[in-house]
């Protein structure tokens, strides 16, 4: 009878738990979906000169997430998003193809750039330029204000942007020898950069440009994306109204931060920048138009 | 005894099993989250495709929709991309489009089209542009509408399948437009009167209801009959959606007949279009009006040392339609209203308000404004009735007041 009982209890115990069994998920249908949307030539192309051989992502369409919420911006035109991506193709990535080690560029260029149509405005009129964020993402503003044929804007709102944040990737890397960091080590001033310097030059005090004077890293980047953006003589030129002291602590930095190029990354700062400056002056004869695949 | 403690732990263990099995909850819906999502996507986007004459999109801009609304219309073609014509602008602009999953199905103009971003595009004085959204919500689809939220200003928008060409429909929204541009009117609900003013596309009205003052203030955009608001207003008991106009009348009638508004339209639109008037030039100004401008000019030099312009300027201006003109890098502005003459087309009236941006500094250059706004109303000569450029005014009372305005 007991005997009876307790089989009885363990037919119910296994039905009872046994009815669990079966919420299994169904591991066919995924839950993550990727929006893949239809691709244009010009999505081919960039794959084409951009994704497959350097492992970037062109972003030229609109994308909310990846935009920076603090201003009012729109989407960049389709046209000048297409100049733009053959101008870092052929001004920016080819130059350093001539000079750098094979493989340089797919390991250590920025990874992303977004396209911005209109300037970041702030509420005093005034505009940001590019931004970066931790070295991948670039995001380059007032894209549909582009104007080809003035190179020398092409460098200032562009850039000198793409070349600075990409040499803070490389010494973050590996980094610079902190006699670099003693040159001006007295003279940063941090977060006022921006007005430390009115009524003064920041040149006399031995910076490229006022943001170099925040800190050293931003002097040292600064260096690289102002020297391969000017010619010998244009060079020469800007570093002539500085006082004797400015321009032999320019002088005493260049010297490190070219050792450094050609030493760590085996590329010569004098030949990347020739090879940008003949690649500038043939601007006018290449075709930014294009997104035919070759 | 033992049996019982059997019994206990018995009815505890089946407790615990059938508790636990109570994980059955019934699914609300069939497919999954991810799947729904991926369907809402693709059914919006086909609908989008499938209005063979587009849509007409009624957009509000900035979230308190203080311009009021433009109609667009947008036609969704293959590879993403979008044709988008607007109202008043000539050629349509051809950009791309997307239909993307961000909390829900959301239509984004994802390339830049100089007609569908211009409430959105900032500049050095628009920091924040016009507050136009460029990236929608959509809310539902019954065929013929899609109801929209601007992801920004979470206005409500829609979105209505056209059935007639964007060329015609446009046409017919021009035939309205026409009409009201500029214009000034004079409100009457039920036989009480009603002063009505406009400001971009919004229509304030102030009337008196129980002895107390009243203002509504609404958002409006034209329609191929008329107006309609963003909202629905009340006023003296009559609720209002739209306005139909009447073109034999040039009145704006409510459905019930209540509401009617008269239209006095303008020859010249002085509301949202900026003039100026050379008095430098001798062609472009009478003697009456260069012999002020000289001696306003001569006062302007004895009180500041300053140089006055000889480009005088009419239209919309800081806060208020005005007169205004720049002494060296300062302006001064008098505001006046512009508009129409009852039963008089082809005349523009010119009404003082009173000082506006800067005036209290300027108040010597009046003489300029007297015989500018003591003359009127004017006769208008357009050279383009459609598009004009070049505008003479010449004055009712005295001929031999005249000035001529081109377009800024």
């Amino acid at each position: 009878m007991n005997r009876l009982k307790y089989l009885l209890m363990l037919v119910i115990m296994v039905f009872v738990f046994g009815a669990c069994d079966d919420d299994d998920p169904n591991t066919d249908i995924s839950v993550i979906s990727l929006e893949k949307g239809e691709k244009n030539d010009f999505d081919k192309y960039l794959e084409n000169i951009l994704t497959e051989p350097y492992n970037i992502q062109f972003l030229y369409k609109w994308e909310d997430v990846e935009s920076d919420m603090n201003y009012q911006l729109v989407p960049a035109t389709y046209e000048n998003s297409i100049k733009m991506a053959n101008l870092v193709k052929y001004l920016c990535l080819d130059s350093y193809e001539e000079v750098a080690p094979s493989d340089f560029l797919k390991k250590y260029f920025p990874k992303m750039f977004m396209m911005v149509g209109s300037a970041a405005y702030r509420n005093n009129g005034t505009m940001v330029l590019g931004t970066a964020e931790g070295g991948l993402k670039i995001t380059l503003y007032n894209i549909n204000n582009l104007d080809v044929t003035n190179v020398e804007m092409l460098y200032e709102m562009y850039f000198r942007t793409i070349f600075h944040e990409f040499s803070h990737i490389l010494h973050q890397t590996k980094d610079y020898t902190t006699d670099f960091d003693k040159i001006s080590s007295t003279d940063y001033v941090g977060g006022s950069w921006n007005d430390a310097w009115d009524g003064k030059s920041s040149l006399d005090a031995g910076f490229i440009s006022d943001y170099s004077s925040k800190e050293p890293n931003e002097d040292f980047v600064e260096l690289i994306a102002h020297y391969i953006t000017n010619t010998e003589a244009s060079w020469a030129a800007k570093l002539e109204p500085a006082s004797d002291s400015g321009k032999a602590k320019l002088t005493q930095k260049m010297t490190i931060v070219k050792s450094y190029m050609k030493e760590v990354w085996n590329i010569d700062m004098d030949e990347l920048r020739t090879a940008i400056a003949t690649r500038a002056e043939k601007l006018d004869e290449q075709d930014l138009d294009n997104i035919t695949i070759e | 005894m033992k049996k019982n403690i059997y019994l206990v732990l018995f009815a505890l263990l089946l407790g615990i099993g059938a508790v636990s099995c109570d994980n059955e909850s019934e699914d609300l819906f069939e497919q999954t989250a991810a799947e729904r999502k991926t369907d809402a996507i693709k059914e919006y986007d086909e609908a989008l495709k499938s209005a063979e004459n587009g849509w007409l999109f009624q957009y509000f801009p900035e979230e308190e929709q203080k311009y009021g609304g433009y109609n667009y219309i947008v036609k969704f073609k293959e590879q993403d991309s979008v044709i988008v014509w607007m109202e008043g602008e000539a050629d349509p602009e051809t950009s791309m489009y997307d239909v993307i999953a961000y909390g829900g199905p959301v239509l984004t103009f994802n390339t830049y089209n100089s007609l569908m971003h211009k409430y959105a595009t900032p500049s050095a004085d628009e920091y924040n542009a016009k507050g136009g959204d460029f990236e929608f919500l959509l809310m539902s689809n019954n065929d013929d509408v899609i109801t929209l939220q601007g992801n920004k200003t979470g206005n409500d928008l829609r979105l209505i399948k056209l059935t007639e060409t964007p060329e015609e429909y446009l046409m017919k929204l021009k035939s309205i437009s026409k009409v009201l541009k500029g214009a000034t009117f004079e409100g009457n609900v039920g036989g009480a009167e009603v002063m009505v003013i406009s400001n971009y596309n919004r229509l304030e009205f102030t009337y008196s209801e129980g002895g107390e003052n009243k203002v509504v203030d609404e958002a409006f955009i034209v329609t191929d009959k008329g107006i309609e608001f963003y909202k629905e207003i009340s006023i003296l008991g009559n609720d209002i959606s739209e306005l139909i106009l009447d073109k034999a009348t040039n009145q704006l009638v409510s459905e019930n007949g209540e509401v009617v508004i008269d239209v006095i339209s303008s020859p010249i639109d002085m509301k949202s279009t900026r003039w100026y008037c050379n008095i430098g030039a001798e062609t472009d100004r009478s003697d009456a009006i260069r012999t002020e401008w000289e001696k306003v000019y001569i006062a302007n030099g004895q009180t500041y040392g300053e140089t006055l312009s000889q480009f005088l300027q009419m239209g919309p201006g800081q806060g208020a339609t005005g007169i205004y003109i720049y002494s060296d890098k300062w302006l001064a502005q008098y505001n006046v209203i512009f508009g129409g003459v009852k039963g008089k087309a082809g005349y523009l009236d010119i009404t003082k308000v009173g000082d506006g941006f800067n005036w209290s500094f300027y108040t010597h250059l009046m003489p300029l404004i007297d015989v500018v706004a003591d003359n009127a109303p004017y006769k208008v000569e357009l050279d383009d009735e459609d598009n004009p450029t070049r505008a003479k005014l010449t004055s009712e009372k005295d001929p031999d007041v005249w000035f001529i305005l081109n377009k800024n």
